[in-house]
């Protein structure tokens, strides 16, 4: 059995182009009791889905195609009440960062914990319903 | 528009075939051919990190950490393949895609040191002399299988 599920269903959409990827998140976050409601395979995807869906929260892969990081703008234009939390490797720190000053909650590295990943879900979606403008880093 | 995947909390996951999982053998370990200068730090690097094994054990169920497992071994040879062509090709755009996909599936699952490997080779700057391009790609092939024994042995 999952080792902690302390989460609400909170909604999360995720977009990444790496099918294993997509798939570990998913049972990251419903390890932990969040409830997947859309899963893209690049950010036009996420863009599209965020309206319908609605999610508490998007985790979007910045080096995707069309880019996580018009993917992050698009959604917080259809959603606005989205924590948007942005799994990269390194190299994009730089392009993150303006990202986050345009509005993203989060930053993460890939290959961060589930744990991990779950907490800054949590706090990202807390962040954005209390501080719009706190943004958080892992 | 396209068709978008809107799933519930039991199909978001992707199916993936566990026989497929099967293919490299008997788990076991090995050791991998020595790597080269530009693998210096892929070397020094643990093959998979104790504490995401640990995380993943903890966090997930046994048919969550079986299908991980399974999906890593389903997609492993695909990426070496692109990979190879692209060395092979002295193509650097499709290799530092290639190496970027890999390197993210690695990390994601904890195998940090074909992450490594996989980055070195993200940001290979230089065309490859063929001799070289044929020592990498033998070393990547090595330390991938070793990487898929290794998870099988630890997830499942």
């Amino acid at each position: 059995m999952p080792a902690f599920s302390d989460a609400r269903r909170h909604r999360l959409l995720i977009a990444d182009d790496d099918s294993l990827v997509r798939s570990t998140m998913s049972m990251f976050a419903m390890a932990a009791g969040f409830e997947v409601v859309g899963v893209a395979e690049d950010g036009e995807q996420a863009v599209e889905l965020a309206p319908v869906t609605q999610p508490d929260v998007a985790l979007l892969d910045v080096d995707m195609p069309s880019g996580g990081l018009s993917a992050a703008q698009g959604i917080l234009e259809v959603a606005t009440a989205t924590a948007i939390v942005l799994p990269s490797n390194d190299e994009l720190e730089a392009e993150v960062r303006s990202l986050l000053l345009a509005g993203a909650s989060a930053y993460c590295r890939k290959g961060v914990s589930p744990e991990v990943l779950a907490d800054m879900l949590k706090r990202s979606i807390h962040a954005r319903a209390g501080d719009p403008q706190q943004q958080l880093q892992c | 528009m396209r068709e978008l995947a809107i799933p519930n909390n039991n199909s978001s996951v992707e199916p993936v075939s566990p026989r497929q999982a099967r293919r490299a053998g008997p788990a076991h370990r090995e050791v991998a051919p020595p790597l080269g200068d530009g693998d210096a730090g892929a070397a020094a690097v643990t093959l998979l990190s104790p504490t995401m094994i640990a995380q993943l054990r903890k966090t997930l169920s046994d048919d969550m950490r079986e299908h991980l497992s399974s999906g890593f071994a389903t997609v492993l040879p695909g990426r070496l393949t692109a990979i190879e062509n692209a060395i092979r090709s002295g193509d650097r755009e499709a290799l530092r895609h290639a190496a970027h996909l890999l390197r993210g599936t690695s990390a994601t699952l904890g195998a940090s040191r074909l992450s490594e490997m996989c980055r070195t080779l993200e940001h290979a700057n230089s065309e490859n002399d063929p001799v070289v391009a044929e020592s990498q790609i033998t070393r990547l092939a090595a330390v991938a299988a070793e990487t898929q024994r290794a998870l099988q042995d630890e997830l499942v």
